[in-house]
């Protein structure tokens, strides 16, 4: 099974041709417009997927589909304030948020979107893809989204949603995840749509939507993605060696994005850390950004028991940036058989989208989508975290990909 | 036996740690944020080796490290960096590099460094 980024560019317009009829199905309900603020296409584990639930606190109601495509699709959001959408639809739902009646209206709500986004990918395939009822679930510590996937299968059997990737337990195999996010304009309340098809499923629509002549073997994305991973452990454990506090990976991810919703990545909170250029196969920008409070326990962690003026506690910041960048992009050179340089570290002090838009600006000079790589390092205790994007440009990215492409196969 | 030591880095903090590190065991005689600044230092200076960072604004490493061994063939330089790729590092021998060290590092890794390359006899 190739892959090409045509096809990606494909998918990326479908998914959000599909997050729309959902934006309009909720409109129609609701009487609330809504619009879709980012599509993305995501290379990713499942436990990658899990913890983006748990970090945004989100339940979800999942649907089944089987037909043209089999899989899973996911609407996920904010139950508080998803219920006072609900109320349009089950009139005095809001009045006891945890209430069934409000559940049902939440699930119905899920069936109707859901619904929706499906019908978009069967008009494309051309093929009838029938829908299975709506599940209603909140993870909590027994229940993993991994066990939700593999346990709500129409015919009871557990969906193959894996791509590969050499994986040593079932939530670290990769997925391919077709993720929209969509926002109410006056309320709010955001939805977030995941599409996740099985493996044959990912190759039936990989087909329809053509091989181009660069297309690769989509093993090629999963090991990269792979790579990520490693570079994201090895940042973790230069972040540990600086500080002297155990850090772990939360998260790494491979996302095809427009590059106008690159910045909608990010959050509207403040932020501080580097902008680092990297030149080479890839070449890019990449940033390490801490929340304020996170770059002063690192910069207190860096500099035990000195009173350091604000100059010193900048370079401090702007040094382990540095490292983690090295850590991060070391690997990548070493497997890719080449070399990365690396800028000299910029200190940025801004709100998350606001440090980003000057290096998406930059590359919408060339291209319409961007491969974004994002990760999360943190402390246990959550002392600190560090989230690291990485936007490496598409054409050299896709060199990279070719170099990896023997490897995968 | 002290070692006189002249430290590259552009940042502020790293020269402040790396002086801190090297404080009981040897002398930190100048400090350079470039590598023009490092030719020039060590000219001025001629320390026992030089702990030289390699990606720095106006002049990087590799380059200082080639002009100062260049000028003296017995200049010690460690490379200190937190570039840990392969085809750096043969970057760094070819400009004549003595030893490196890859960030973070550690103060033992810093003295054994200057051991290796200058030598631990009194």
């Amino acid at each position: 099974m190739n892959l090409d980024v045509e096809s990606l560019r494909t998918f990326s317009s479908l998914a959000h041709s599909g997050a729309e009829e959902a934006a309009d199905s909720l409109a129609t309900l609701t009487g609330f417009d809504s619009r879709v603020a980012v599509t993305k296409v995501e290379m990713s584990t499942r436990s990658d997927v899990e913890q983006e639930f748990r970090e945004r606190d989100l339940v979800s109601v999942h649907i089944g589909f089987s037909g043209g495509i089999d899989g899973r699709t996911v609407l996920a959001f904010d139950r508080d304030r998803a219920v006072s959408l609900v109320d349009a639809l089950v009139p005095g739902a809001a009045e006891d948020p945890a209430s069934d009646l409000a559940t049902s209206g939440l699930k119905e709500l899920g069936n109707i979107m859901l619904g929706g986004f499906i019908d978009g990918w069967a008009d494309f395939l051309g093929e009838r893809i029938d829908i299975t009822t709506p599940t209603y679930v909140e993870l909590d510590a027994d229940r993993s989204l991994a066990d939700v996937i593999d346990a709500d299968g129409a015919d009871g059997a557990s969906p193959d949603i894996a791509l590969g990737g050499g994986a040593r337990k079932a939530d670290q195999t990769h997925v391919l995840a077709f993720q929209n996010h969509l926002e109410t304009v006056d309320e709010e309340a955001g939805f977030y749509i995941y599409m996740l098809p099985t493996r044959d499923s990912v190759r039936r629509i990989v087909d329809a939507a053509g091989d181009g002549d660069d297309a690769l073997p989509v093993e090629t994305f999963t090991t990269f993605s792979q790579m990520i991973t490693e570079g994201s452990g090895q940042a973790s454990a230069d972040l540990t060696t600086m500080t002297g506090i155990n850090t772990d990976v939360d998260v790494s991810r491979l996302s095809f994005v427009p590059i106008e919703g690159v910045p909608m990545q990010l959050t509207d909170e403040a932020r501080q850390g580097v902008v680092l250029e990297f030149t080479g196969t890839p070449s890019g920008y990449i940033a390490i950004l801490f929340d304020p409070e996170s770059a002063e326990s690192v910069a207190d962690a860096l500099m035990p028991g000195m009173d350091a003026d604000p100059a010193m506690r900048k370079s401090a910041i702007q040094e382990i940036g540095n490292i983690v960048t090295s850590g991060f992009l070391d690997g990548w050179a070493d497997t890719l058989g080449t070399t990365i340089d690396i800028s000299p570290p910029t200190y940025v002090d801004d709100i998350g989208s606001a440090i980003v838009d000057p290096l998406v600006t930059e590359l919408a000079r060339t291209q319409e989508y961007a491969f974004l790589i994002d990760s999360a390092i943190a402390t246990p205790d959550e002392t600190f975290t560090c989230d690291i994007y990485a936007l490496p440009d598409e054409q050299e990215l896709r060199t990279a990909f070719e170099r990896l492409a023997p490897e995968a196969n | 036996m002290a070692r006189s030591v002249l430290v590259v880095d552009d940042s502020a903090f790293m020269r402040n740690l790396l002086k801190q590190l090297l404080e009981d065991d040897h002398d930190v005689v100048g400090e350079a944020e470039n590598g023009v600044e490092a030719v020039e230092l060590y000219h001025d200076l001629d320390p026992d080796v030089v702990t030289m960072d390699v990606v720095m604004p106006i002049r990087n490493g590799i380059e200082a490290t080639a002009e100062i061994k260049g000028d003296d063939p017995n200049a010690s330089v460690i490379m200190c960096t937190s570039v840990g790729q392969e085809e750096k590092m043969r970057e760094a021998v070819k400009a004549g590099a003595d030893g490196y060290i890859t960030k973070p590092f550690q103060k033992p890794n810093v003295l054994e460094a200057i051991d290796d390359v200058v030598g631990v006899e009194a």
